[in-house]
């Protein structure tokens, strides 16, 4: 087990910078995400921490020792793959084995971990069978439990949830995250599934264009985005974001948005300014309602109604934009009804139309 | 319920971490696996090259053995040559047909094979017999064929009552051009149809689906979605078939010697003529270069040619895709669609194709199978039948298709010749030819299987770095091996090699290298880099990553390349003809033709029994391994 910190980590192939000045501290027994659509350098920071890429600039630290220019094999890490890459020619056991081998764990001891890790993981009348005979899951599950045995200090997982079905996919995170805790080793995680990263993680690192963009725990990061792109990116589906005009007026904020003025707490801004300023205002679908229209709120005609099950998401268009809210699916409005549209008012986030940062 | 984890902190006992080894830095590790095979290269085909081409340079006196710089007067001379013109067209014709014919012929094959036919496995090895019997044994085959006087096409014909006095096949010189020609696709044809094959089983089967859905027929599904899916393929067969008939020689050597009169005098052979013939090496080697130089161009021009198109539409990608770049905000916001409308026609306005071809078709394809088994089997039953007849009845005329009585006796004086005592003094030579082969066909196979598999996992998981070297390295297929042959003369004698197994083994190195490193290249691309990321974890160094991982992984690609290396030495003629003159080291090509030239009639039979042991192990190996050959060289290959 150790903390994993990175100090200014930065990576650049040629010209093409893929990390810049990474920053970051995971601690103990930590399970943190690198989060972010692909190309934003998250592969390339888990690979750097794995030792399969080195830094151009900037240290890595795993507890008090620099591990900077050290080989994998010297880092006493393991990795899940995305394609799992388990050894196609050798079997379950074998594969899981392996790494202790190298490691020159004696026979019996790699023997006992081998079972213990197959008992847990379910693999158990597996472990005859090489790669190329098991589903999907299974694969899923020799590859984590071929990173279990190793009992490595730090776990890392690029994408391994990726190649799995739906239904797989969220019983197999269910899982991982027990193993982890259980376990209490330290990890880290990369996806572009903000869902997943949500579930998952003690805190998640969202990623751009090899810049961290915002490091905070999953609810923090969905509820209090510092710039446009989190607030994108985190919650599916996405935030709507209408244009705007802001003013600030004692203890509230005055929006004018599609010729209405709505009338925010002051709590949704992170900065002051002098009179009116351009914004865009973001919202989340799930606080977004739909009620009667009324001559002081902002209207909308309907033009689809998507029942989900629990509720259901409505689009409205609004001068030719469309945004997305929830209403109870048994009182769903009629497509192409006109209707009014609630906040709720203390999650509204506005964005400095330029620098895409909160207001 | 699921047992508990516990996590006993430090149960794992570990050995003390082992003492810090110097490791490669990652960025030289490429570079450090290509380098022996560079070098070797290097020493094999770039000093030769070199050497060849400041012979070019010069010339000999034959009678002084003194050497005089001419400059280009070589060249000048071969290029205002008339018979080097003639010769040039000739190559070309021959070239061309054989090209053209193969590409239809290795195609139509490659489909057939690809299509749902019984015995298939069996079929595709019976297919690849021609090609992996060694280009001696098919000339003597189709030579005695065509004999004008003894030849089984003759005994057909007069059985059968088509003609009434025999032909001489090879006596007119356009007959026996188009026939050098037939029997050289006949040879060739396999190799087209191993690469379309893999090519087609590449192919997503959903294709064809999407396509019948769409409602093409067999015959517009084959020249809208088959061909375009092989266009890379058939770019490689382009080359590779274009540069091996130019550089075309054994048969040559084998069924004509350029006759009648210089009918069949191509290029290759003119070079051969006079630089081992009338010994003026430097008019060899400018002849020669000039041989590799039409190579070259050629393989160039296909390369514009089937590539340009791509090209193009790939600059329109990029220029659309800066075009697209949108800032963060703008791409968030959904502009609702306006409502459709377009109003499609009903489809029933439209004709709907009449079904019924694919009865049709399964026809057909049995038809066309039963051709190709014709095709390729039936020459070889008759080599087989032959090998079986006493020499006194191959040689009477007129000529019969059918023996009167079967022996064994050729066999018994090619392996057991002290035993049958008839045997004449070639017969003797066999045994240890075969021998002789053997050792330098092993040797050649694992050298180049362990430098070809070192430099291909270099270039795979190389960057741009060394894809210049790889490049230069695949232009190494244009020089036609005639041209290191003189250099290796040359050299070898000086280095008392001529003549040694030792020698050989290295010329095949020549030869081979380039291939066996771009087939393993190709192969090793194709196994996920994180297999070997995964071992480094695992707590291996680069290199027992790849030797406890990545070289298990390539096995099938590993058996592919020495099944190549091992077919092409223990085929490979000319080299050993001109390299070795005694029994010590002459190889089984070189031992068969050694019997054209002192044919005695009671030695007939047995020539036909040493050609029939010369094919047997790479026809054995190609049955044996097709499976392999077909995925292994899809990567892009070949034998020459």
């Amino acid at each position: 087990m150790a903390s994993v910190s990175l100090e200014r980590m930065s990576k650049s192939y040629g010209a093409v910078a893929a990390l810049q000045a990474l920053e970051m501290r995971i601690g103990n027994g930590e399970f943190l995400t690198l989060l972010g659509p692909s190309g934003c350098g998250k592969s390339t920071a888990l690979a750097c921490i794995a030792g399969l890429e080195t830094p151009t600039a900037g240290r890595i630290l795993f507890g008090d020792r620099d591990v900077t220019r050290l080989e994998p094999h010297q880092r006493d890490i393991a990795m899940v793959f995305q394609d799992y890459a388990l050894y196609p020619h050798m079997t379950v056991r074998e594969n899981m084995l392996f790494g202790l081998q190298q490691q020159k764990v004696g026979r019996t001891e790699s023997e006992r971990e081998v079972a213990r890790a197959a008992d847990v993981l379910d693999l158990g009348h597996l472990l005859d069978r090489r790669p190329a005979e098991l589903s999907g899951g299974q694969r899923q599950r020799v590859a984590v439990g071929r990173a279990v045995v190793r009992n490595p200090s730090v776990f890392l997982m690029d994408e391994p949830l990726s190649n799995l079905d739906a239904a797989l996919r969220v019983r197999t995170r269910t899982e991982i995250r027990r193993l982890q805790r259980e376990l209490g080793v330290t990890a880290v995680f990369v996806t572009h599934d903000q869902e997943e990263a949500m579930v998952l993680s003690d805190r998640i690192a969202v990623m751009r264009g090899g810049v961290l963009q915002q490091l905070g725990r999953p609810m923090d990061v969905y509820r209090d985005p510092l710039n446009l792109f989190v607030a994108s990116f985190i919650g599916s589906p996405a935030m709507n974001i209408l244009e705007a005009e802001a003013r600030l007026e004692g203890d509230a904020v005055h929006v004018r948005v599609s010729g209405q003025n709505l009338r925010l707490p002051h709590t949704v801004t992170r900065t002051s300014w002098e009179g009116t300023h351009k914004a865009l205002l973001g919202i989340r679908p799930t606080d977004l309602g739909v009620a009667a229209p009324e001559p002081s709120s902002l209207c909308g005609r309907v033009f689809l109604v998507e029942p989900v099950g629990p509720f259901a998401y409505v689009d409205i268009d609004i001068d030719g934009w469309t945004i997305k809210g929830t209403c109870d699916p048994d009182r769903a409005p009629a497509i192409g009804d006109v209707i009014g549209i609630t906040f709720i008012s203390d999650r509204v986030c506005l964005f400095d139309p330029q620098t895409e940062v909160r207001l | 319920m699921r047992p508990e984890i516990s996590r006993t902190s430090g149960t794992l006992e570990r050995a003390a971490p082992a003492p810090k080894r110097w490791h490669l830095p990652a960025a030289f590790v490429p570079a450090a696996l290509v380098t022996p095979g560079l070098l070797a290269v290097l020493l094999v085909i770039g000093i030769p090259l070199g050497y060849s081409f400041f012979v070019s340079l010069n010339r000999t006196n034959v009678l002084t053995h003194r050497w005089h710089f001419v400059g280009l007067a070589n060249y000048a001379a071969a290029l205002t040559d008339p018979d080097f013109f003639a010769a040039f067209e000739r190559t070309i014709l021959f070239a061309g047909g054989a090209v053209l014919a193969g590409l239809v012929i290795g195609i139509g094959m490659a489909l057939v094979l690809n299509a749902r036919i019984p015995g298939r496995g069996f079929m595709r090895g019976l297919v690849l017999i021609p090609w992996a019997m060694s280009p001696i044994a098919v000339g003597i085959l189709w030579s005695w064929i065509f004999n004008g006087e003894y030849g089984p096409l003759d005994g057909i014909l007069l059985d059968l009552g088509v003609i009434h006095h025999s032909i001489y096949w090879l006596g007119g010189g356009t007959s026996a051009f188009i026939l050098v020609a037939l029997v050289y696709v006949w040879n060739q044809a396999p190799l087209t149809c191993l690469l379309v094959l893999g090519g087609l089983q590449s192919m997503p089967e959903n294709l064809h689906k999407a396509a019948r859905v769409d409602g093409a027929g067999p015959w517009r599904r084959f020249w809208r979605i088959t061909l375009p899916w092989l266009r890379p393929t058939l770019l490689l067969v382009l080359i590779l078939t274009t540069i091996n008939a130019i550089m075309a020689f054994d048969l040559f050597w084998i069924i004509t010697q350029g006759g009648p009169g210089d009918s069949t005098t191509v290029i290759s052979w003119l070079g051969y003529v006079q630089a081992f013939q009338y010994f003026q090496f430097g008019q060899g080697a400018a002849i020669l270069y000039l041989l590799t130089l039409l190579c070259l161009v050629l393989a160039i021009a296909y390369f514009l040619l089937l590539l340009a198109p791509e090209r193009r539409r790939m600059k329109r990608v990029q220029a659309a895709q800066r075009a697209e770049a949108a800032p963060l905000a703008a791409s968030l916001r959904v502009r609702t669609p306006p409502p459709i409308a377009i109003r499609f026609p009903p489809s029933a306005a439209r004709p709907v194709p009449r079904g019924g071809g694919e009865a049709w078709g399964q026809t057909a394809t049995r038809i066309a199978a039963l051709l190709m088994l014709l095709w390729s089997a039936l020459p070889v039953l008759w080599l087989l039948l032959m090998s079986l007849s006493p020499s006194a009845e191959l040689i009477r005329s007129p000529p019969h298709l059918i023996p009167d009585h079967l022996t064994l006796e050729n066999y018994r004086a090619i392996l057991f010749p002290r035993v049958s005592g008839a045997a004449s003094v070639e017969a003797r030579r066999v045994p240890y030819a075969i021998w002789n082969s053997l050792i330098v066909s092993t040797f050649v196979t694992v050298i180049n299987v362990v430098l070809g598999s070192l430099a291909g996992y270099g270039f795979a998981i190389a960057g741009r770095g060394l894809r210049v070297s790889l490049w230069a390295l695949m232009l190494t297929r244009m020089i036609p091996s005639l041209v290191l042959i003189l250099p290796f003369y040359i050299i070898f004698r000086a280095a008392g090699l001529l003549d040694t197994r030792t020698g050989l083994v290295l010329a095949y190195c020549s030869l081979i290298l380039p291939l066996s490193i771009w087939i393993m290249k190709g192969y090793l691309e194709g196994i996920p880099a994180t297999l070997e990321q995964a071992a480094r974890m695992d707590g291996c160094t680069r290199l027992q990553a790849i030797r406890k991982v990545v070289l298990p992984v390539a096995r099938p690609g590993i058996i592919a390349t020495a099944i190549f290396c091992f077919l092409v030495s223990w085929n490979e003629f000319v080299i050993a003809l001109i390299l070795t003159s005694t029994p010590a080291s002459q190889t089984i090509p070189v031992t068969i033709a050694g019997f054209l030239a002192q044919l005695q009639f009671y030695d007939y039979g047995p020539m036909f029994a040493a050609s029939v042991l010369a094919v047997v192990p790479p026809v054995l190996v190609t049955l044996f391994f097709q499976r392999a050959l077909v995925t292994g060289m899809t990567s892009g290959s070949v034998k020459g």
